[in-house]
């Protein structure tokens, strides 16, 4: 009898020891690949894309920071024609109008002149105050808002115009001159604007732009109501807050004092606001506070003219004439011929009771008077 | 949780959690920032606290009268900007301030280029705040031209306020004298007097000059404007509007006037030999001592061009000397240099110095100006030491004054603003008043806004010229009456409850001869106070002629001098406060005023 073969039974299977090593050296790699790809996939979403992450500063309008990312995309790709185009772009609209000119150089021997660096090109000038070439580029671009560029050429349009028009936050419309028909050009490309960038940072930009544009041509309620809404949008807008600053100041020093003072506490080192507010102070009789500000201003550039004078004119205020007698001199070295100072001199002598220096003083500011009548009564108005 | 693929799907979970977590970060970022809902509120410093000070009477004092400056008709002329002025005077000698008004003017005829005079009137004071229209009385009637200033002096020394009226083209000189029925009237005798100007005299102020005891007459004139010669079409600087009225700078300006008042008796044209020139537009001015030599001075408000102020010189009575010297003295222009369009004047003590501050109401733009006096014909500006550039730059000042407004022997400022164009850049044509309170601030008298003190009056934007302040129902505390252009006349009592007490003095020369010019110094046990008697100020006005010193703080009053214009230094002792004194001239004793309400 040949002995039978056991019947065969199910068992529940079991790996033998090697066969389970070979799963697990199969499965580690697989899940590692795995973790790794999924880890590659997040990051090749997220990764600090230098290019991506300036798009997005300046979708804020963040200039600096927006530089700070394509500073560090072409430290390690310097010729990179596209970094470099939108360095150029991004100077520009800063304002670095020398640092935009060299990217745009760099970008211009890398890839040779492209349609987009010509346009590039063309709104550099633009924004440096070149008129022909605005009104060149308004023209073509202010019917095509679907074009893309059209928002950059409106920017670029407007910060040019304004720069030449209004150069001051004090600048006002000559209603003689041909200002009407530019002004009525500023806001459309204004209303342009804010249609086609809708983002917070965009819109606050062009209600100071508004806002800039109707303080110069007297609408000064308007005006202020809309740089009041910008910084609604953006309370931290700089300029926004600046230009409403300079545009209460005549009826109301004290809220432009308070306006500088929320400046200065964002930049207490900004050289600018320091002398404004202390002058600001000063206009409200609060000379202790200018006199702080003016000699920290002092110890930073002690041949200022414009702070010594105000110091020296604080010191007259107050009666204290001998402290003037430093401050007068030096102005006078400086900054002989400015009619502030040979007024302040004027002060001073008639303070300090010199009456021949306060005649001879007198002689200089009457003919700089005569100067002034003969401009003004060249700019009157021709009759009708 | 222990085995690998436990361990996998751990770390997957982990993975994405951290993913979902930094993409809901990073596309949520931007909404996290929700601007504010409102724009930002202006600031302002907070009104001090405490009941108004004045009140709106006009209402129930039955003072009715509108100034028109004949703007409906669209001539959109210079002329329209000016306005029209108050004055107040005792025209009846019952010991209360009346009111005269000016009227102003339109333009008639089929081109609309004809001028014609709005009535002017005189309201009689009836005591206890009320008033009656007394013009048709007092025979103060007749064909009135465009109108706009008032200055008072008893020029014939009758012991009764006259009254003269300038205006385009013309001015008159209306004389009080008995109507014969036990009242007065005004009688016009310019003419008669060789009192002539058809020049556009604007303000005008009295002081005797010269020495001889009779008040002597400076006209301001204002631009060579008139509809045949020189009527130009300006454009308005606001876009949208075409036309508006044009500024003096397209004008030229004209000589103002002065005459030598003779005895009363008639009056002499000697402008010519004073060598005045065409060089200012005039529209304020003020006749006071400002250098302390007991003669009265010149200082006038030139609108853009530079203010004079003329330094009497007169050595010997009836040798009239004036020494123009604006710009020397640094009264002329402002702090930049730049010379202002200046409307009102004052002159007076602000910080206790004894010595007379010049005041000075300014165009949209500048700053008014407070030049300090330093003694030696000079003056500092210091409006923004003292200030008053707080208030801003976008009014257009005209009728002012210092006016000591809670008693507290600090004289304060108030001013009535408008402007002069109907559609003005950065600014409006309706303006609020301003009141300025004189306090302490860093050991220095310093001018504070107080116009929440001030009432709804001056929260109540108005275009405002002439205002003149005096004691209506002498109760110590000056009131104020304000001409507005095209709306109602203000009359504003004085309501200030500060319980500091108060004296007055009614200054008269020895027979009657005209006191502008001097200098009043009350002493008291703490302080020293000093008044001036002036001719004209303010705008197209003139004020209450009695002095009026709050005392505040500063105690009994030991005695007050007087330093006579053109005379010597008396002393009076023993005046009680709370009344008004009449101080006559040579006479020891003074007399307690009968003044009622």
């Amino acid at each position: 009898m040949r002995p039978r073969k056991p019947a065969a039974t199910v068992r529940p299977t079991s790996p033998s020891p090697a066969t389970a090593r070979n799963w697990k050296l199969l499965t580690i790699p697989a899940v590692a690949v795995a973790t790794c790809g999924l880890i590659w996939l997040a990051w090749s979403a997220f990764r600090p894309d230098p290019l991506r992450q300036a798009r997005e500063e300046l979708e804020r309008r963040d200039f600096p920071t927006a530089m700070n990312h394509l500073a560090a995309r072409l430290n390690e790709h310097p010729d990179d024609p596209e970094a470099n185009l939108l360095a150029a772009q991004t100077a520009r609209r800063a304002g670095d109008f020398t640092v935009a000119f060299e990217r745009l150089k760099i970008a211009e021997r890398k890839s040779g002149r492209t349609e987009s660096l010509d346009l590039e090109s063309r709104l550099l000038k633009v924004q440096q105050g070149d008129s022909q070439e605005a009104d060149a580029l308004f023209n073509r671009y202010i019917d095509h808002p679907e074009f893309p560029e059209t928002p950059l050429v409106m920017e670029a349009y407007l910060e040019g115009r304004l720069w030449v028009l209004a150069p001051r936050s004090d600048s006002e419309m000559d209603a003689r001159k041909a200002e009407a028909a530019g002004v009525a050009k500023l806001h459309r490309a204004v209303d342009l604007w804010l249609r086609l960038r809708t983002g917070k940072a965009d819109t606050a930009q062009g209600l100071v732009w508004r806002g800039r544009i109707q303080v110069f041509e007297n609408e000064h309620a308007k005006g202020i109501f809309s740089l009041r809404e910008a910084l609604v949008l953006d309370p931290n807008h700089f300029v926004a807050r600046w230009h409403l600053a300079m545009a209460v100041a005549q009826d109301s020093p004290t809220d432009a004092a308070r306006h500088l003072e929320t400046l200065l506490a964002r930049e207490p080192e900004n050289y600018p606001i320091r002398f404004g507010l202390a002058r600001t102070y000063r206009m409200l009789g609060r000379t202790q506070d200018s006199q702080r500000i003016l000699s920290e201003l002092r110890a930073i550039r002690p041949n200022d003219p414009s702070v010594l004078l105000e110091l020296a004119n604080l010191a007259l205020d107050a009666g204290r004439v001998d402290d003037a007698t430093p401050l007068v001199t030096r102005v006078l070295e400086l900054t002989p011929d400015s009619p502030p100072v040979l007024l302040t001199a004027m002060r001073y002598h008639q303070l300090a009771n010199h009456p021949d220096e306060v005649e001879r003083y007198r002689k200089r500011v009457e003919s700089m008077q005569a100067e002034q009548q003969k401009q003004r009564e060249s700019a009157a108005p021709s009759k009708p | 949780m222990s085995s690998p693929s436990g361990r996998m799907w751990y770390a997957l979970t982990l993975v994405i959690a951290i993913t979902c977590g930094v993409a809901g970060y990073w596309f949520t970022r931007d909404a996290q920032q929700v601007p504010p809902k409102s724009a930002e509120p202006p600031h302002g410093e907070p009104p001090p606290a405490g009941p108004v000070w004045f009140r709106d009477v006009t209402e129930s004092c039955g003072v009715r009268l509108t100034c028109r400056n004949g703007e409906e008709a669209d001539q959109f002329t210079i002329l329209e900007s000016l306005g029209g002025g108050v004055a107040l005077l005792d025209f009846d000698g019952d010991g209360r301030l009346d009111i005269f008004l000016v009227g102003g003017g339109y333009f008639d005829g089929p081109n609309k280029t004809t001028l014609q005079g709005s009535p002017c009137k005189l309201y009689r004071n009836l005591g206890g705040m009320k008033f009656e229209d007394a013009t048709a009385a007092i025979e103060l009637r007749g064909q009135w031209w465009y109108t706009h200033g008032a200055a008072v002096a008893d020029y014939d020394r009758d012991g009764f306020p006259d009254l003269l009226v300038t205006g385009y083209g013309r001015i008159a000189l209306f004389h009080n004298e008995p109507n014969g029925k036990g009242g007065r009237r005004f009688v016009e005798v310019g003419e008669k007097l060789g009192l002539r100007d058809d020049s556009w005299s604007t303000s005008a102020g009295w002081a005797d000059l010269d020495g001889d005891g009779f008040p002597d007459l400076y006209v301001c004139h204002y631009v060579d404007w008139s509809f045949d010669k020189n009527n130009p079409v300006c454009k308005s600087s606001v876009p949208g509007v075409s036309r508006d009225v044009c500024p003096p700078q397209r004008f030229k300006p004209l000589v103002h006037a002065l005459f030598h008042n003779d005895q009363g008796k008639g009056f002499r044209d000697i402008t010519a030999e004073q060598r005045f020139k065409a060089e200012g537009c005039g529209l304020g001015v003020v006749l006071a001592d400002v250098n302390d030599d007991g003669k009265s001075d010149i200082y006038v408000g030139n609108d853009a061009t530079n203010n004079f102020l003329f330094i009497n010189r007169t050595l010997k009575p009836n040798e009239l000397r004036l020494d123009e010297v604006g710009l020397r003295a640094g009264v002329a222009v402002d702090d930049t240099s730049r010379y202002n369009g200046s409307m009102g004047v004052d002159i007076g003590d602000y910080d206790g110095s004894g010595r007379p501050a010049i005041w000075v109401t300014n165009f949209q733009g500048e700053l008014h100006a407070l030049y300090h006096n330093l003694g030696r014909d000079t003056f500092d500006h210091k409006s923004r030491h003292a200030g008053i550039a707080a208030v801003g730059m976008s009014r257009v000042g005209f009728g002012t004054g210092f006016v000591d407004v809670d008693n507290d022997g600090w004289e304060d400022l108030v001013v009535a603003n408008g402007h002069v164009l109907r559609h003005p850049s950065a600014s409006t044509l309706k303006q609020r008043p301003v009141l300025l309170h004189n306090v302490v601030a860093d050991g220095r008298r310093f001018f504070r806004d107080v116009a929440a003190r001030g009432g709804p009056f001056f929260d109540t934007p108005a275009v405002g010229r002439g205002l003149a302040i005096g004691d209506l129902d002498n109760d110590g505390r000056p009131d104020l009456v304000i001409n507005h252009t095209n709306s109602p006349t203000v009359v504003l009592r004085n309501e200030c409850d500060s319980g500091s007490p108060w004296l007055g003095v009614n200054l008269v020369g020895n027979g009657n001869r005209d006191v502008a010019g001097s200098t009043v110094i009350l002493e008291g046990e703490t302080r020293r106070l000093t008044r001036f008697a002036k001719g004209g100020g303010s705008y197209l006005s003139s004020s209450d002629p009695r002095i009026l010193f709050g005392l505040g703080t500063v105690g009994h009053v030991k005695r007050v001098t007087v330093r006579w214009a053109w005379g010597k230094t008396q002393t009076w002792e023993g005046l009680e406060p709370s009344a008004y004194w009449v101080l006559h001239e040579g006479e020891p004793t003074a007399k307690r005023s009968p003044t009622t309400p």
